[in-house]
């Protein structure tokens, strides 16, 4: 091959190569690959931990939720937070069957996050109480468990 | 008999009583299932019209607000329905700018695909010869010294 040739091919792959990655960003630039949901709770402080553990019935548990949305379009949260005890696992597979005592709604666009002070109600006394806050996403005209939650445990008093 | 007519009558005062109470009840109960309802038309429109390529980030805050005060029992259910419709209109109105948007950058993808194409095939074809013309421009003039 003469040394023309093999500069020319050098030459035609360098702007192919160029065009290739200039053009399939544009193309390819809004896909997502991975989609997923956040949830987490954050202390009365608002950081990871110093979550309450001891409570007296009719109080309210402080804390901060946090969502986020990295599922490529906006979504319609649903956070729900149950009453229930060490004899019910929680599943990511079905909604725990615990008592209803507090739900959040919020609408989140894509690559977003909130974060909410929430008030929670506690009404019944009991050691060992789990408090699960699951996240539903409003699809086809209802709320449907993501199969995303965390707990919190506590210890509930009756109040003197 | 007067006994059984005057229970009767006592029946028909309770049940009465009873329905009174469930329909004082059950409006608050339909009214927060017609809010989420109307909520989620409102969110329909908003999903449309971002899988459409729309900004929706202006329909989110006022989706969210009108959650905010759903929550806080500040509107009516007149109100809700005002404000989800408006928000559905507007909706689909970023929709269709949106859809012509889409086409556009659609026209213009394939028109950069073709001229990188067709700018690729040049390259392949003219760019050896432009470049050893201009070599030869270039440094043509030089003489080997004997």
């Amino acid at each position: 091959m003469r040394p023309d040739e093999r500069l020319s091919i050098a030459l035609v792959a360098i702007f192919l190569a160029v065009g290739v990655l200039t053009i399939f960003p544009v193309i390819l630039g809004d896909r997502v690959v991975e989609p997923f949901s956040e949830l987490g709770i954050l202390g009365p402080t608002g950081k990871l931990g110093d979550y309450p553990s001891e409570l007296v019935v009719g109080d309210s548990l402080e804390l901060f939720l946090y969502l986020g949305n990295h599922e490529g379009y906006p979504v319609f949260y649903r956070a729900v937070a149950k009453i229930g005890d060490q004899e019910t696992n929680v599943t990511d597979t079905s909604p725990y069957p615990g008592e209803e005592v507090f739900s959040y709604e919020q609408v989140l666009g894509d690559e977003c996050n909130h974060t909410a002070a929430v008030s929670i109600p506690i009404d019944e006394a009991g050691l060992n109480r789990r408090l699960v806050i699951e996240l539903y996403k409003y699809q086809e005209n209802q709320f449907i468990y993501d199969g995303l939650w965390v707990q919190l445990w506590l210890n509930v008093t009756e109040a003197r | 008999m007067d006994l059984l007519i005057l229970k009767k009558s006592q029946g028909i005062f309770l049940l009465i009583l009873f329905l009174t109470l469930i329909f004082t009840l059950f409006p608050c109960v339909n009214a927060q299932v017609e809010s989420y309802e109307v909520l989620g038309d409102a969110y329909a429109a908003i999903y449309d019209a971002s899988e459409a390529g729309a900004d929706v980030d202006a329909l989110v805050s006022r989706i969210n607000l009108l959650i905010m005060e759903i929550d806080g029992g500040l509107l009516t259910e007149e109100e809700i329905q005002e404000i989800s419709n408006s928000i559905i209109v507007d909706s689909q109105m970023l929709m269709a700018e949106a859809v012509a948007q889409g086409n556009f950058d659609t026209v213009l993808r394939i028109t950069v695909t073709l001229t990188a194409l067709f700018l690729s095939y040049i390259v392949w074809r003219r760019l050896p010869g432009f470049f050893w013309r201009s070599w030869l421009r270039l440094r043509g003039d030089w003489r080997v010294q004997g």
